[in-house]
């Protein structure tokens, strides 16, 4: 079993900012000696330190009274830190000389090496935050984009487990009902009415399905928009990504197969990442490199969140692009009709466009967003690229978090999944009018995988899972 | 004589079933008691079982107990409850000719193998430091034991009330126990108050029955007991039920400040799930009427018992609002209702095998410890017994865990959470109730029955015998094959069974809904006869999916179980417990890291912290044998 690193009654320091070269870094202790192994560090620190005060000090080694660097120390008493225990954070210069200096100190004075995830184990320990909570300063922490922090942050405010909570009391209300049908089946009562019930339960799994749903959000906010780009050798590809991130990162030229593996690019829109992956041309081909490239293209389509299939209008449709309508007809695919200032034709090849993609997806009812299904772009003429900045824009602004809890995490929508499958099997009983035991059992379970989510039930395995994606230093 | 290896105080249910229990592991056992005439004997309702207490029944039974054999013997009325729901809450229960089961059970304790019973009063317990050596008897001599159980139920300190009236006593006829449970205050104890209820007695001969519902048992007699015979030695007697009015209410109403659970005479907590007619009324005001079954305490008895009207208002109020209830118009009262106060341990005082923790080699079992039921009172008796026998003999506790039997979350629960109302055991309070049926109580306990010695060798065979069929019929019904042949199927689609495409075997038929052990047997298979056989059978086939479910979350529960916290831990010096969190930790002494996960205020993250510190606390393998 995990988490064996832990010895919760020493003192822990680490880093808590990134390796490397900085203007300053933090370097976090926790523990019990954590003022008076300071207080060896930093001799005139006499008195008692009080608590959220920041102190000027100087650094000495604590045997060789080596100076080492002039800081800021700033002190949290018991209770009052963030992992609930007393708490010092050294703001030091943000060299890995200086640094490393100060670490070696720390432990000559009697401070220990921190694990990963320690210091926030120690919050969970000492019930500062719960479960949830806690991955979410993993997330935090990991955060690329300002939407993904502030949904981490969200979540770190406990609005997840909020609602989390709420389900659990729903849950346990219909239950006690259920129960209260079977020890007390003597009384003249009807304690539990099944088609009520039935209503329920129907309108707790609505709530679960929302958070299931939102799982595609809390993803696509927490680790961003995948956007692939495919189409024939030299469709344009290259010279759109370009264009889009007004950079040379990928390599452009005439000769077709240039990009032989997948390129990748990141930007933000509207607080959200979107990465575009420019994949090889999809050809046939007896080149054994290229075709590498092209199963890399295959599985970056997999995984895309938007495929747009680029086109140069000055060629008609043929089967090698439709074979990509037809291998993904889920995906939410855009053709591209690219280099549209090669022709003045293009809008009157929109419809043949069409047909071919809709010949293997299915057609949205309405016309206008049928038509939108289908952009015309230029990386040479001015807003030849409106287009398709445009749906970027729309896409990255679908994603919001207004109202209710959002899931991002694998693990709990792994976990809900399941309180969703034990809630059906649920409905399904009290459906067939099937006596109460084995109803209240499902609930139960569905109760119970609530609570691994929310770390309200002990389970070592799931703290060691949590706990050991963590960083040091947090 | 005046020393024996172990005493009973008390000739309850707790009693009678903790006295058998020492005497048939075979040590010397004395049981005091001050009422011969009342040994087993039925305070309140004159039936046993019911949902989860039948269940306790059973498995006090395959325990060597009793109480369901007893109870099989002297049954006047005989119900499956939830008979048409899933077979973990379907539950026995027997009316019972009351005197008939008292002298049964009396004649049964008197009689048997190294038992003596004596009729006197307990003053005080003998001890030496903190550790148990006998008792005092009223008369100021000392009898002697290596342990000593006590069973006093409500006796202890003791007051009934029946309006602004007060008597001493724990039972009507009966005189409390005044002085022992001063003693266990004087030692350190925490004794507290609770109160408990009993309806009225009526005169049968004054009732009018022709306005009430009569309401009969079932035809089929199935006993709680392997022993018993699948036949009724009684005649059977009906119950009747009738209901409360409006007008009773009123008359209720009127009076409340004369119940002293309402003036404040009473300051003990009640059983909330058995409250008094005085309570309902007030709890559950917009109900018009409240149901009442008349039960005739015997085949011959004069006496009807009131279910469901448990009152302590003065006896003309009493009188006064019995007559406006339909068949009573011109009852006679033999026994008003009363309400009794009395003294009681908190169980977190007492460890898993129910000796306490503060003075050794003394056990307690039964009311004393919070509890309120027969069934619940005798399936502790026994386990104490057990561990008072297994302390003379100095074998290893008797505990049965919350996975294999009702008695063990009883008291598992009792001595991790304590309680502060009188404690009923409902099938809801068993988190793997799917396991813990009726139906496989022989399956769930035989083994531990034997491992400790608890059957006598005639049980043993009889069980063992039982367990043989049981097994020799799963096997046929997993051997045997049966083809789509036409005349298979024509003979399924006369008895309403779907027809089978391809070959089944008899078990994958059994799973069917519209198929039972029973409708094989019309089709000529071959179905034992005894439903004790073929009943558990039948549902480990039907429900295996649930079961298989139910066992694997037995088995994730198991690990922390499986673990256990050392006697001396120090819970101050382990890091990461909240004051409260050490302070309960401190109070309950967990046996082990799922134990204390159910003390309430105890988190998750401390259930973490207690298992690093056990990592920490384990020697160095190098240190290790």
């Amino acid at each position: 079993m995990g988490l064996d690193f832990i010895d919760s009654q020493s003192t822990i320091c680490a880093q808590a900012t990134p390796p490397g070269r900085s203007g300053v870094a933090v370097i976090r202790m926790s523990g019990p000696d954590s003022e008076s192994i300071i207080k060896k560090l930093a001799p005139k620190l006499k008195k008692p330190l009080e608590s959220h005060k920041l102190y000027y000090c100087k650094l000495v080694h604590p045997k060789t009274k080596e100076e080492i660097d002039e800081v800021l120390v700033s002190f949290f008493s018991e209770g009052r830190s963030y992992t609930g225990e007393e708490s010092v954070e050294i703001s030091c210069h943000g060299s890995p000389t200086v640094c490393s200096k100060v670490l070696k100190s720390l432990i000559e004075a009697g401070a220990k090496t921190a694990g990963p995830g320690e210091f926030t184990y120690r919050a969970f320990m000492n019930q500062k935050i719960d479960l949830v909570q806690a991955e979410s300063v993993l997330s935090l922490i990991e955060s690329h984009s300002d939407k993904s922090a502030a949904l981490a942050l969200r979540q770190l405010d406990g609005q997840l487990s909020t609602v989390l909570a709420d389900l659990e009391d729903k849950i346990t209300y219909l239950l006690a009902n259920f129960e209260a049908s079977i020890d007390f089946t003597e009384e003249d009562i009807e304690i539990v009415n099944y088609q009520a019930a039935s209503g329920s339960v129907s309108k707790i799994l609505e709530s679960i399905d929302n958070l299931l749903t939102s799982y595609k959000s809390g993803r696509a906010i927490k680790d961003g928009v995948q956007v692939a780009l495919v189409g024939k050798p030299n469709a344009g590809k290259s010279s759109l990504l370009n264009a889009i991130l007004s950079e040379e990162k990928a390599i452009v030229s005439d000769v077709p197969g240039t990009t032989r593996d997948v390129v990748e690019a990141t930007i933000q829109i509207n607080g959200m990442t979107i990465h575009l992956f420019d994949t090889a041309g999809i050809r046939e081909t007896s080149d054994q490199i290229e075709q590498m490239g092209i199963q890399r293209s295959e599985q970056t389509i997999e995984k895309a969140d938007i495929v747009l299939l680029l086109y140069p209008a000055d060629q008609s449709i043929d089967q090698m692009d439709t074979q990509v309508f037809e291998k993904y007809p889920n995906k939410n695919i855009h053709l591209v009709v690219s280099k549209a200032d090669l022709t003045s034709q293009s809008t009157q090849n929109k419809s043949e466009y069409l047909e071919a993609l809709y010949k293997f997806q299915d057609k949205p009812d309405n016309q206008d967003k049928a038509q939108d299904k289908v952009l015309f772009c230029s990386s040479v003429s001015t807003g030849g690229l409106d287009q398709v900045t445009s749906l970027l824009n729309d896409y990255s602004k679908s994603f919001h978090f207004e109202n209710s809890g959002i899931l991002q995490q694998a693990r709990h929508f792994e976990l809900l999944s399941v309180v969703n499958g034990h809630l059906e099997r649920a409905k399904d009983l009290i459906d067939l009018n099937e006596s109460a035991e084995f109803i209240s059992f499902e609930m139960h379970e569905a109760i119970f995988k609530i609570h691994e989510v929310l770390g309200k039930r002990f389970d070592d395995e799931v703290m060691d899972r949590v706990f050991k994606e963590f960083c040091i230093g947090k | 004589m005046n020393h024996f290896d172990v005493i009973v105080v008390g000739a309850g249910h707790a009693g009678v079933e903790a006295a058998l229990a020492a005497a048939r592991i075979g040590v010397s056992t004395l049981v005091v008691t001050t009422n011969l005439e009342r040994i087993g004997y039925m305070s309140c309702n004159p039936s046993i079982g019911g949902l989860g207490k039948g269940h306790m029944v059973k498995e006090i039974d395959v325990l060597g107990g009793l109480m369901g054999y007893a109870a099989d013997q002297n049954c006047v009325q005989f119900k499956r409850l939830n008979s048409r729901k899933g077979p973990a809450v379907r539950g026995t229960r027997m009316q019972e000719d009351k005197d008939k089961y008292c002298k049964f059970v009396g004649n049964f304790l008197t009689n048997h193998p190294n038992m003596k019973v004596l009729e006197e009063e307990v003053k005080a317990l003998v001890l030496e430091e903190d550790v148990c050596r006998g008792v005092v008897l009223g008369d100021g001599s000392k009898v002697l034991a290596k342990s000593v159980v006590i069973t006093t139920g409500t006796f202890m300190n003791a007051v009934m009330h029946i309006g602004t009236k007060k008597i001493s006593g724990g039972r009507v006829g009966d005189k409390a126990s005044i002085g022992l449970s001063d003693q266990l205050d004087d030692f350190g104890f925490e004794v507290t108050r609770l109160k408990t209820g009993t309806p009225p007695r009526l005169k049968r001969s004054s009732i009018d029955f022709s306005k009430t519902t009569e309401e009969f048992g079932d035809s089929t007699f199935i006993p709680f007991s392997y022993r018993s015979e699948a036949e009724l030695k009684l005649k059977q007697i009906s119950c009747y039920l009738t209901y409360t009015n409006e007008k009773t209410h009123e008359i209720i109403n009127k009076n409340i400040h004369l119940s002293p659970m309402f003036s404040g005479e009473i300051t003990g907590t009640g059983p909330r799930y058995c409250p008094s007619i005085e309570d309902k009324i007030t709890r559950f005001s917009d109900k018009p009427k409240h149901q009442s079954f008349l039960e005739p305490e015997g085949v011959d008895s004069d006496i009807i018992y009131l279910q469901g009207i448990s009152t302590s208002l003065p006896e003309d109020v009493q009188m006064e609002f019995l007559r406006t209830i339909d068949g009573l118009e011109n009852v006679e009262v033999i026994r008003p209702g009363y309400a009794v106060e009395y003294d009681f341990v908190n169980p977190t005082q007492l460890n898993r095998n129910l000796e306490t923790k503060k003075i050794k080699n003394l056990f307690l079992a039964g009311q004393i410890n919070g509890t309120s039921g027969y069934e619940e009172a005798a399936g502790q008796g026994l386990v104490a017994g057990v561990n008072a026998a297994n302390k003379v003999l100095d074998r290893e506790d008797f505990i049965l865990d919350r996975f294999e039997s009702y008695i063990g979350v009883l008291i598992d629960d009792l001595v991790t959470k304590g309680t502060k109302e009188p404690y009923r055991m409902f099938t809801s309070r068993a988190e793997h109730r799917l396991m813990l049926r009726e139906d496989n109580a022989m399956e769930r306990l035989f083994k531990k029955a034997t491992q400790f010695g608890l059957l006598n060798t005639l049980d043993r065979a009889k069980a063992e015998e039982l367990i043989s069929q049981q097994n020799s019929y799963y096997d046929y019904l997993n051997s045997q094959v049966i083809n789509p042949t036409k005349e298979v199927n024509s003979l399924l689609s006369q008895n309403e069974i779907t027809q089978i495409v391809k070959p089944y075997s008899l078990a994958e038929l059994l799973r069917r809904p519209e198929v039972g052990s029973e409708k094989l047997r019309t089709l000529g298979y071959e179905v034992p006869l005894e439903f004790q056989v073929y009943d558990s059978v039948e549902i480990k086939i039907k429900y295996k999916g649930y079961i298989d479910r139910q066992n694997e979350l037995i088995r994730q529960a198991s690990k922390l179980e499986g673990l256990k916290l050392p006697k001396d831990l120090s819970y101050k010096s382990v890091k990461g417990l909240s004051n409260e969190e050490i302070e309960k930790l401190i109070s309950v002494q967990p046996e082990t890291l799922g134990q204390a996960s159910r003390i309430s205020g105890v988190n998750p993250s401390a259930i973490q912290a207690l298992m690093i510190y056990l990592k920490a606390y384990q020697p160095p393998k190098s240190l290790r044998h």
